[in-house]
């Protein structure tokens, strides 16, 4: 399981409105925001994926940047064949971000 | 990752992330990270991983990063707090910083093309040893410089760490005593030099990243900052989020993702910029809203040779014209006013197609007295065929309004690749300079560098006339003028113009015969082209200097082992050195220990120490040249030449890592090293002021609080530069304007981004951004295959009228990443005559349905 962090900006008119909508993505968990801010996280299997979620923020109405502050990939398999099947088995077991 | 592992990774990436949120990001790093030993490394080991400063590398804003490794693989990347440049932010392209290393296809063995006749094809490579390739390479570039050293060239990098550049230009410049030596920078950052030099005798910005935070209005010209420089436009918006009265001007020949969210944007006929700015400057003069005091005390007035043509010829730089185009003469403030006095609001209107009325308010912004303004520029500034002029009229207005060398107020030319400005302009690896802004054609210059290079005096008298600039160079080798290429962090077989000249594909078959170096790190179109491909290490799999736009110095530390084979390009370079420069001597003494035998160890074929202490004494040696007090002959040359070396003054080599980047010029205070935000600028050094060198060379008291004491008589010169149109104008036969560029999800030609699937999908493509209007004039669908024709080559594309850009009529726009499309076939390589950078941004082709 790959797991990002990211502050997500937007206009202050539509902070919480692309809050609500950032949590509905796959993977995706809201943390907290600060001012037009948004704490988020991502747990997808590789980084690709990883990458396809949080480039896909910027539809969100109201989002104006993205920004990367985390990621950590020692259990992409596509990085790291070496971690595949038993990462996969922790992974069935861990708590999967909120939707 | 077990549980324990997973709970700790999730908790990490929350408190980073809030910490990042709230600005405290620096302290959680440092709480958690804790440097072992910071004498040595800012390495920290923590939980079975080891965290070292990196920078990313995948455009010019020179990001921060921390990485952290594992077991000898990178497990993650976190954006530097401590780095000034990007405070802990990164863009999305960050999750490849990793990722980047562990392609299928990374180069891991030396390889060699026995049979030239299967250039430009995907076959024809076997895999060699190190020695029979070095050997190889060797013994090619020998008997070339042994036979006609004209022959002879290397193409380098704004990517090229700067020990590197530093170590190659050395060679070249001092070892084979040829200035066939440039960057690609040369295709990206040389009008934005030239500029500088010409106007302040001094490269590189005055203001830094920091003006973002403080100014009031930003004028984009020819950048589109959204996509190419993502961190700085974050930087961008959260200003104007801060402050609802901060307005952004963007001036473009097209709606970007940067015009988007501008306040007003100025489309402009291409070329036409010029006649712009020229009626701003006409206006502040003629109603007399320009800075008197500031004229008065800081600034000189010129005229330059117009009517300088275009180099469509390959004689063109020696032509009559040609060789008179640098020629400036001084006039009056008054003559200056008189030559702007055509540019009217109306003249420049018709000439631009902009409204008088929107010229005209971005006039008025720049005669606000309080108002703070920061111009931003890149590509299409610099790729223009009057690319230094339009460097030139953006500074006149800057120093007519005295809006420069001030928190948020300043001209600043962003750049296009990590170490453009530390390695390409600092190192000086382009064929007229050498490293610190000095040239060849100095003789004091090339005094100063026989002192630090330890060559007899007058040795450098050979390289004093400048080698082939980068289109000549490509020029001379279609021609069959040239023997040996050796390429290094580049991919010029896609991001060169007119590649149907250069490739071969028209009866300049030149490069067929050629032989061909490429150091790289995975197969590229230029690998299709190489004789000898050598496999190099990437990134932090060694150690490394970038210097970005905002003169930030930072190193990135060697994390993990390079795969197979492949090595240093620091190491290749030493030893084909060494194989050419056997039986050599310079002053009597072998000419490779004489060069490089402080660190390297020839007969071992190895270094004299780790990566770390090679790239300290390396470093000890170039910094040398901005710190002339360590070197008794350089400071006496310096002092009686009034060289002013200490203008660029870097630090030690360790102050790098410790601090996370620092500004040039570094000044030490009470034995700590402090960077300089504002160059020229007198106040504190403690608060990013410019003390020391105003101190030293400067004048206090004078207006703004600025002191231009790198200029000549300490004034920068404003210099008249008229309107002239591009090299082509849309006819009949090819009736639109084409304009290249870049897209975000791929850096310059792909050869790294597209190698990552989830990139590729999101931008898998490139598409031909084209009005609707066009369309139906045309009989096109959006959709539709195209061919664009030129006068140099064609390419088939994709046309798209929802593209990333969108063009007004007569303009159409393609990025230039894919290698299947090959846009640079179209290209032509028209040059600003004075910077030798091509003009990307305005060939005329014509469109047809394919």
């Amino acid at each position: 399981m790959v797991i990002s962090s990211l502050v997500v900006e937007t206009t202050p008119d539509a902070t919480e409105a692309a809050a609500v909508a950032l949590a509905g993505f796959e993977g995706v968990e809201v943390h907290d925001i600060h001012g037009y801010k948004v704490v988020v996280t991502i747990e997808a299997e590789t980084l690709d994926e990883s990458h396809d979620i949080a480039a896909a923020f910027i539809a969100v109405p109201g989002v104006t940047n993205i920004n990367l502050i985390y990621v950590n990939f020692e259990d992409d398999p596509t990085v790291n064949p070496a971690c595949g099947a038993a990462s996969e088995a922790a992974d069935a077991s861990s708590d999967r971000g909120a939707r | 990752m077990d549980l324990s592992r997973r709970t700790f990774v999730k908790a990490t990436a929350v408190a980073l992330a809030s910490a990042a949120a709230t600005g405290t990001l620096s302290t959680l790093v440092g709480c958690a990270q804790p440097s072992t030993n910071a004498t040595d490394s800012a390495t920290s080991q923590v939980s079975g991983t080891t965290t070292t400063v990196g920078v990313c590398r995948f455009c010019g804003c020179g990001c921060g990063v921390l990485v952290e490794s594992k077991d000898g693989r990178l497990v993650s990347v976190t954006g530097d707090p401590d780095n000034g440049s990007n405070l802990g932010l990164n863009c999305i392209k960050g999750y490849y910083l990793g990722k980047i290393l562990y392609g299928e296809d990374r180069l891991t063995t030396p390889l060699i093309r026995d049979d030239s006749s299967t250039k430009g094809t995907t076959e024809g490579l076997r895999e060699a040893t190190w020695d029979e390739a070095l050997d190889l390479v060797a013994e090619n570039l020998k008997s070339t410089w042994k036979n006609d050293k004209s022959r002879l060239a290397f193409w380098g990098s704004g990517q090229q760490p700067i020990v590197e550049g530093y170590c190659t230009s050395k060679f070249w410049k001092a070892g084979l005593l040829s200035n066939n030596i440039d960057p690609n920078a040369r295709l990206c950052m040389a009008s934005a030099v030239v500029g500088f030099m010409n106007v302040f005798q001094t490269d590189e910005p005055a203001g830094c990243y920091h003006d973002i935070d403080e100014t009031d209005v930003f004028v984009t010209w020819g950048a589109n900052m959204a996509e190419a420089h993502p961190i700085l436009y974050s930087r961008v918006e959260a200003r104007k989020l801060a402050d609802p009265d901060v307005r952004h001007y963007d001036l473009s020949t097209l709606y970007t993702r940067t015009s988007a969210n501008a306040d007003k944007v100025l489309i402009f006929n291409p070329g036409s910029d010029l006649a712009i700015a020229n009626a701003i400057a006409n206006y502040l003069v003629e109603n007399e809203l320009y800075d008197k005091d500031f004229v008065a005390d800081h600034l000189q007035f010129k005229q330059g040779t117009e009517n300088i043509g275009n180099s469509f010829e390959d004689g063109y730089d020696a032509s009559d014209i040609g060789s008179k185009v640098d020629a400036v003469e001084p006039i009056t403030f008054e003559q200056y006013a008189e030559r702007l006095k055509p540019y009217t609001f109306e003249y420049a209107s018709e000439i631009s197609g902009v409204p008088a009325k929107d010229i005209q308010e971005l006039a008025e912004v720049f005669a606000e007295p309080d108002t703070k303004i920061l111009s931003l520029w890149t590509m299409g500034v610099n790729q223009h065929n009057r690319g230094t002029w339009m460097n030139h009229n953006i500074y006149n207005i800057h120093l007519l309004t005295g809006k420069i060398a001030q928190p948020g107020n300043g001209p600043f030319s962003l750049t296009g690749q990590p170490t453009a400005c530390g390695t390409a302009r600092e190192v000086g690896t382009f064929s007229h300079r050498l490293p610190a802004d000095l040239l060849v054609a100095q003789e004091p210059h090339r005094r100063y560098t026989e002192a630090i290079w330890n060559l007899p005096e007058g040795y450098l008298d050979d390289i004093q006339k400048p080698g082939y600039h980068t289109v000549k160079m490509f020029r001379e080798m279609s021609n069959g003028n040239l023997d040996f290429l050796w390429s290094a962090h580049n991919n010029w077989a896609v991001s060169m113009p007119n590649l149907t000249r250069f490739l071969g594909k028209g009866d300049k078959t030149g490069i067929m015969d050629a032989f061909i170096v490429v150091s790289e790190v995975y197969p590229t179109l230029s690998t299709q082209y190489a004789n000898v491909v050598l496999p190099a290490a990437m990134w932090v799999e060694r150690e490394g200097q970038f210097g970005n736009g905002e003169r930030r110095t930072a190193v990135f530390e060697k994390a993990v082992d390079p795969p197979g084979d492949a090595k240093w390009d620091l190491w290749m370079l030493m030893e084909v050195a060494k194989r050419v420069l056997d039986g050599e001597t310079i002053g009597g003494n072998d000419a490779f220990d004489t060069l490089f035998g402080e660190w390297y160890d020839k007969d071992a074929a190895d270094f004299k120490g780790t990566p770390r202490e090679v790239s300290r004494a390396i470093w000890e040696e170039y910094r040398t040249f901005s710190n002339p007090d360590l070197n008794e002959k350089a400071a006496a040359i310096n002092k009686e030449n009034k060289l002013k070396m200490e203008a660029k003054q870097l630090a030690p080599y360790d102050e790098y890592i410790d601090n996370h980047g620092l500004t040039w010029p570094v000044r030490e205070v009470n034995g700590t090293w402090l960077p300089t935000l504002w160059r020229f600028s007198d106040g504190n050094q403690e608060d990013g002021f410019d003390e020391y060198g105003v101190e030293q060379y400067g004048d206090h008291g004078k207006a703004n609080g600025v002191s231009f004491y790198k200029s000549a008589d300490k004034k920068p010169s404003v210099v008249f530069r008229p309107y002239e149109p591009p090299a082509e104008m849309p006819d009949g036969d090819y009736p639109f304007y084409l304009c290249t560029g870049r897209l975000l999800e791929h850096w310059h030609t792909g050869s790294m981004t597209r190698r990552v699937e989830e990139l590729d999908r999101a931008l898998p493509e490139a598409l031909l951004d084209i009005n609707p209007a066009d369309c139906e004039k045309l009989g096109i669908q959006d959709g539709d295959m195209v061919t664009v024709t030129s006068r140099y080559g064609q390419f088939n594309i994709k046309a798209s009228t929802a593209g990333r850009t969108s063009p007004p009529e007569g303009v159409v726009f393609a990025p230039f990443f894919a290698e299947e499309t090959l846009v640079n076939l179209a290209v032509h390589e028209i040059y600003c005559p004075l910077s030798k950078e091509p003009d990307f941004k305005k060939t005329c082709v014509n469109i047809t349905k394919a």
